[in-house]
């Protein structure tokens, strides 16, 4: 009789145990998912505060801001006349200089008014990229060597990739 | 027998006590659970900085620099018949407001027609070729805030921004000597 009741009373805890463990382990495995969905929240937020530092640094370039003498460089305006020679300097100092500011991105400034025109100032590709970012800006493209005045402002865009 | 009646008593209050004791210890696995549910469930897993720069800076940068385009089409005439390069606001704009209506002579001309027509047709043109390939919906006017009178000079909509998430330039003012200010502004939404 006492033998039944134990045996009974075993089978009791295990079942409670079996529950106790099955609910932990749902616990767990939630927890597991949350966490997975978590990570790929926070890799994209990463991705995009990378895009917007990059697309920054690109936009207050002094190789490329539009500058005049001592006064304030101009907010969201390319020279053309440095951009025409910049980019084949940031691709020759890629490696030893552009990549520490830029790291695995693609800079490029597409001119839309008066010409239709496309510059790749920098372009450093992640071998195993998973995700690409990209970032849009307008910008202006002052032209001094138009000799016009008042002072030639073409209209354009400059896109920044970065990848993950 | 009183002695087994109090032993009896004993175990029952024990067992009822572990009882309680797994009641307590599901009821805190349900309400953990609950908490992390509503935790994924509240938190808004977009990333709004880079939203916030890309969108808000787009609609001002836009604006920004499509006011300060310098006209150079050869076919840009003054009253006097001379060929001119023409700033898009302090130029262009400044002549529609005051030359506005349409039905008015405008004191500058592109390929023949009013300044504020061709201003309408050419920063359409402008937006299309940029935010419109993005695939983003646009609202660009430009209003003429005279004495009393609000004018629409420019009025340009690619999709409506109707209950929709949007971004606004904030408005560009440009005065227009003696007859008012004209404000631009641009809408951009997803």
């Amino acid at each position: 009789m006492k033998d039944k009741k134990g045996q009974i009373r075993m089978v009791e805890t295990i079942a409670v145990l079996f529950i106790f463990f099955l609910l932990l382990g749902i616990g767990i495995l939630f927890y597991f998912q949350y966490q997975k969905g978590q990570m790929a929240v926070k890799e994209t937020e990463l991705l995009g505060a990378r895009a917007v530092d990059t697309t920054l640094r690109a936009l207050f370039l002094p190789e490329l801001i539009c500058s005049k003498g001592e006064t304030e460089p101009e907010g969201n305006c390319v020279d053309l006349m440095k951009l025409r020679y910049a980019n084949g300097t940031m691709m020759k100092h890629l490696n030893d200089y552009y990549y520490n500011l830029f790291g695995y991105a693609k800079i490029t400034i597409i001119e839309v008014y008066p010409l239709t025109k496309e510059w790749t100032l920098y372009d450093k590709e992640k071998p195993d990229w998973t995700a690409k970012e990209p970032t849009f800006q307008m910008i202006n493209l002052r032209d001094e060597l138009q000799g016009i005045s008042p002072t030639n402002y073409g209209y354009g865009y400059i896109v920044v990739e970065v990848y993950s | 027998m009183i002695e087994i009646i109090k032993k009896l008593n004993q175990k029952k209050s024990r067992k009822g006590q572990m009882e309680i004791i797994g009641l307590v210890v599901i009821v805190i696995l349900i309400t953990l659970g609950l908490l992390f549910l509503t935790q994924f469930a509240l938190k808004d897993g977009s990333d709004y900085n880079k939203k916030v720069f890309t969108q808000k800076g787009l609609a001002k940068s836009t604006a920004n620099s499509l006011m300060k385009i310098t006209i150079t089409e050869p076919d840009c005439l003054s009253q006097e018949g001379s060929t001119v390069n023409l700033r898009l606001d302090r130029d262009l704009l400044r002549d529609c407001a005051m030359h506005y209506p349409t039905s008015l002579d405008s004191r500058y001309y592109c390929q023949q027609q009013h300044s504020c027509d061709f201003l309408e047709a050419f920063i359409s043109e402008m937006l299309e070729q940029t935010l419109g390939t993005w695939g983003k919906r646009y609202e660009f006017t430009a209003q003429l805030n005279g004495y009393g009178q609000i004018d629409t000079l420019i009025s340009i909509n690619a999709g409506t921004c109707n209950n929709r998430e949007k971004d606004s330039s904030g408005k560009i003012p440009l005065r227009a000597e003696e007859i008012g200010l004209v404000e631009s502004e641009l809408i951009i939404c997803d």
